[in-house]
């Protein structure tokens, strides 16, 4: 049998779907619970995946995302608030849309845009995956070097207000990373004798830390912890014919398409997510829109924009994370945890080593799709009263959670200690605006940076030929470009923002 | 009067310094651009770079606001204890909570630790408290019955716990 073939048969599994139904709908869940991030359902999915296969287990973590991208849209549409950062735009026409009373439309349109926009990033992924892997089979260690290098300066487009903060926490995750034994000549660094540090730190607990735990921490500070003053309707109509979402989409097939374009493109960037692939695809589709005048007054343009880019995003992110082993944003360096929870080290090797996993993920990530469209189809109604539930009894029961999946990594209570230790640094880093995905970025990327500087350095210590190498020399060249770029657009950026603010204050008003 | 934007950038400069100095105890400094130490050393370097302009940026900006009028002010210790009472309540609990984790075993450390930490973050919680106890020993036992007899993770235990 084909690694195809075996991919389908292990996915197509009813255990490996009821599963994946589990995670689509605990994703949605999450998502639909404004403050909670898709980073965090992941993070409180990863345990529960140590016991299952490595095919069960990537298939169930990409079912929450999935879920978790689409049940953002819940609050966005229905109270005005993004329930995570990436369906910040589908605020924008959503909202206003329900208060035209077209609730069920609204929701329709966009958790059809979120359906269709994963198709598309889904085709992107099985076709460029494989090129760029085959592509870096051939890197020798000074393109690994530049390749990561380039990895590190697009830290630069998520920097926000300062790019030296952004740099500085990418710094961060590389000097964390040199902790144990370093990757060539076996040396122990900053161990200071500590047996459970030869290993360095695992990596699941600092990403719960960094990315779950400080946002809790964070979300201590606001005053508003108990019951919400805002509620939904529950008598709210949320229905809407099937036909005639589908005959709405035969209109928009272009803008559909250039969203999801536009989300792929944000996602292949490593450390950008569906924050950004939002705002930027709502931005392209209203610049080049014949009424540009309508967006922002609930029109289904601005909803597809919105959520079929942040969907497609997710295959944008999978693209780098296969094939060179960078992930695309936080949410897929949790998927990446995932794999090497299980022995796996995704990279331009994984294609081959592994063809029956990366099968499976593909396949695994339409299956996701159709079970995200058909879970919150049915299950609307139930997903709207998530959002009665008071923080204060979530707050303890995510925080406990934490703390179990870091403890049962590797059975130990040390993991425990890194993840309050990381969660700290993670919360304090917060409060003085320095962005977190650096941090994780440099994490990730620290000892594969390191080890092929070594390398290219103990073949030959001519260090020109980083330079001289041609594809080492154009992606180093990308990485100045990069960080020049971002500092002549950060201005741009801070105005548009201020516009954005505008709008959204505006779309709420009506 | 505390402010973060002058304490923060000192912690550091200091966490920096010991991590240089760290770093020069590393053997295998002959060795060069390819020993274990360079890499650190030059990411440490790097960072201590970014951080001077990080620092230098913040005192241009507080110097155009306070042209603007705008004065920073910091806190004193009690009111950023006030401000952040919660988080480090929260923080100090999950703390006795992991040191409790092996005497006390999983099942009812982590039951006294959400009672504990619900009770820190609700107003009203003596009115609610036979339901959080079920809440949270039906949650606790839930996620130990699954760990320890569906995903074969062995959790901490004690005793009965």
């Amino acid at each position: 049998m084909d690694a195809l073939t075996i991919a389908f048969k292990e996915v197509f599994q009813i255990h490996t779907l009821l599963l994946m139904a589990v995670g689509v709908t605990a994703g949605i869940v999450t998502g639909a619970i404004p403050g909670f991030t898709i980073t965090m359902a992941v993070a409180l999915a990863l345990p529960f995946t140590f016991g299952m296969d490595p095919i069960t287990g990537v298939a169930v973590l990409m079912s929450v995302v999935a879920g978790g991208a689409s049940g953002g849209l819940i609050p966005s549409c229905l109270l005005g608030i993004p329930g995570t950062p990436s369906s910040i735009a589908t605020v924008f026409d959503g909202y206003p849309m329900v208060k035209k009373g077209e609730p069920g439309k609204a929701l329709a349109v966009g958790l059809w845009s979120g359906f269709f926009g994963m198709l598309i990033a889904g085709a992107a992924l099985i076709l460029f995956a494989p090129l760029l892997a085959n592509w870096a089979l051939e890197f020798g260690p000074w393109e690994m070097f530049a390749l990561m290098f380039f990895g590190m300066t697009s830290i630069a487009s998520v920097a926000g207000d300062s790019l030296a903060k952004g740099l500085f926490a990418g710094f961060i995750g590389l000097l964390f990373a040199c902790v144990g034994m370093d990757p060539v000549l076996g040396q122990y660094r900053f161990t200071f004798g500590w047996v459970q540090l030869y290993g360095g730190f695992n990596f699941l607990p600092v990403l719960v830390g960094i990315f779950a735990f400080s946002q809790l921490l964070e979300d201590l500070l606001k005053s508003d912890l108990q019951p919400r003053d805002l509620k939904i309707d529950k008598d709210i109509d949320v229905g809407f014919p099937i036909i005639s979402t589908l005959k709405l989409f035969g209109k928009q097939k272009m803008s559909t398409f250039v969203s999801s374009l536009v989300g792929i493109f944000v996602g292949v960037l490593p450390a950008a997510g569906g924050s950004i692939a939002n705002i930027m695809a709502y931005d392209v589709c209203k610049k080049t829109s014949k009424h540009p005048e309508l967006y922002g007054t609930g029109i289904p343009d601005g909803i597809i924009a919105a959520e079929a880019s942040n969907n497609a995003v997710m295959g944008g992110d999978l693209i780098p994370t296969l094939s060179f082993g960078i992930p695309g944003d936080a949410t897929t360096a949790m998927l990446l945890g995932g794999l090497m929870i299980h022995g796996i080290q995704p990279g331009p090797m994984l294609m081959v080593n592994q063809p029956v996993l990366v099968n499976a993920v593909f396949i695994s990530f339409f299956v996701a799709a159709i079970l995200m469209v058909l879970i919150q189809q049915v299950g609307l109604r139930l997903f709207i009263k998530v959002n009665d539930i008071p923080q204060h009894y979530l707050i303890p029961l995510i925080l406990a959670l934490c703390c179990l999946g870091s403890y049962a990594v590797n059975n130990r209570i040390f993991d425990v200690w890194v993840l309050l230790g990381f969660g700290f640094l993670g919360f304090i880093l917060k409060i003085n605006d320095y962005p977190l995905a650096p941090v994780i970025l440099g994490i990730i990327l620290g000892p594969m940076m390191e080890a092929n500087f070594r390398r290219a350095l103990m073949t030959s210590m001519d260090i020109s030929l980083f330079f001289t190498r041609p594809i080492s020399c154009v992606l180093i060249l990308l990485g100045l470009a990069s960080i020049a770029y971002a500092l002549v657009s950060a201005q741009k950026v801070k105005k548009r923002e201020m516009e954005m603010e505008r709008e959204l204050e505006a779309a709420k008003n009506i | 009067m505390l402010r973060s934007d002058r304490i923060l950038p000192a912690a550091l400069f200091a966490f920096l310094a010991f991590a240089y100095y760290q770093a020069d105890t590393i053997p295998g400094k002959e060795k060069g651009l390819i020993g274990a130490a360079f890499f650190p050393k030059m990411v440490i370097i790097i960072m201590a770079i970014f951080l001077i302009i990080i620092v230098l940026g913040d005192l241009k900006k507080e110097k155009k606001e306070a042209g603007q009028g705008i004065v920073r002010k910091g806190v004193t210790l009690s009111e950023g204890l006030k401000r952040y009472r919660k988080v480090i309540l929260v923080f100090i609990t999950t703390c006795i909570y992991v040191v409790l984790l092996q005497q006390l075993g999983y099942v009812l450390d982590t039951i006294l630790y959400l009672i504990i930490l619900t009770m820190l973050l609700m107003d009203n919680w003596k009115e609610k408290l036979p339901f959080i106890i079920c809440l949270m020993i039906i949650f606790t036992v839930s996620i130990y019955s699954i760990f320890t007899y569906l995903l074969q993770v062995s959790l901490p235990s004690a005793g009965l716990f």
